[in-house]
């Protein structure tokens, strides 16, 4: 989307704007966190997955509205649950249950976040001559 | 997964997104994947604990302190995990530095990467199309929409954030507020200034 043409003006907010302008933005932000503790997949996997929404929802959808029609395609495509299930949900405790993110848990889980760092024992072998080409291997 | 086989499903869910998520939480909570308790407790943190402020309170901090300034550029996970800013969405952060020759500013063109730990839930605007496709072609421009005029000799760069990377304006402290303490100084970093479509001072 970055460089498009055709779109119009910013319209900035106020600072005392409410985080959430509606009710349902908050409760399908916490939906999409809360299942992260599922381990399903990882941020790159959900942002994937809003990306890979039909051109034309993406295009039509409000901002959350990607979000939960994204999450709703990670957990059947990932198997979590069914697509019948959204419409004629079924209480029965599911295998992935013991993960479920508790109330209680939600301030370490939300503060400890999820770093992308990797140890690497491999010594470095780019970047150490600037200038010169280097073979991949 | 290749793109031509991915199912949508989510196009079996009602077109409402109210209802949309409303059928997404009943189907997840009946399989005892979500506890409704603990959504409560995630929209209570982004809602009233995690917000702006805390961006504000390093920054005026940087701003009256040389040596912290170069410690928050030099090594930022170092001095936010030490003041507890450390959190999700906000695992690597990279401070930006405003000078009379270079403003800065940040976008995410992808989705809505944005520091949240630091600044909370992104604005609306910075989720928007008209933001995410045009601050990167046309900045002055969109920061004309936001009030903000910048020297012609000012550089504008633009930082497209990344699921990992997040970026944090560290805006110009203006003359006129050189004597104010950290206190009086976090409160009038907004927002915005943090994200480079303010200055300090404006009204935003």
């Amino acid at each position: 989307m970055g460089g498009r043409y055709g779109d119009g003006a910013i319209q900035p907010a106020s600072i005392n704007d409410k985080n959430f302008k509606e009710k349902w933005h908050s409760r399908a932000l916490a939906v999409t966190l809360a299942t992260g503790s599922l381990k399903q997949w990882n941020l790159d996997m959900s942002r994937h997955a809003r990306e890979c929404l039909p051109p034309k929802d993406y295009c039509a959808f409000s901002y959350y509205d990607k979000w939960i029609s994204a999450l709703a395609n990670l957990l059947v495509n990932k198997g979590v649950i069914s697509a019948d299930e959204f419409l004629d949900p079924i209480r029965k405790t599911h295998p992935l249950s013991s993960r479920k993110l508790l109330a209680a848990d939600v301030a370490e889980v939300l503060s400890k976040g999820a770093p992308t760092s990797r140890s690497v024992r491999l010594p470095q072998i780019f970047g150490r001559s600037k200038g010169k080409n280097k073979t991949c291997r | 997964m290749p793109h031509d086989v991915e199912k949508h499903s989510h196009s079996l869910l009602p077109s409402d997104p109210e209802l949309k998520v409303k059928a997404l939480e009943t189907a997840l909570v009946k399989r005892g994947l979500i506890d409704p308790a603990a959504l409560d407790e995630i929209i209570d943190t982004y809602q009233n604990k995690i917000g702006p402020k805390n961006g504000a309170t390093i920054i005026a901090k940087a701003l009256l302190d040389k040596n912290f300034k170069k410690a928050l550029i030099d090594d930022p996970m170092q001095i936010l995990e030490k003041h507890g800013f450390l959190g999700r969405q906000g695992e690597h952060i990279k401070v930006v530095e405003n000078t009379p020759e270079i403003h800065n500013i940040v976008v995410c063109t992808l989705c809505s990467c944005y520091p949240w730990p630091l600044l909370g839930i992104p604005p609306t605007w910075y989720k928007s199309d008209e933001y995410r496709s045009r601050v990167v072609r046309e900045p002055r421009k969109c920061l004309s929409e936001f009030g903000v005029t910048l020297p012609k000799n000012t550089k504008v760069r633009v930082w497209d954030s990344t699921a990992e990377i997040r970026y944090l304006v560290l805006p110009i402290l203006p003359d006129k507020y050189k004597d104010f303490d950290e206190e009086h100084l976090s409160e009038i970093i907004s927002r915005d200034a943090m994200i480079g479509t303010a200055l300090i001072g404006d009204p935003s």
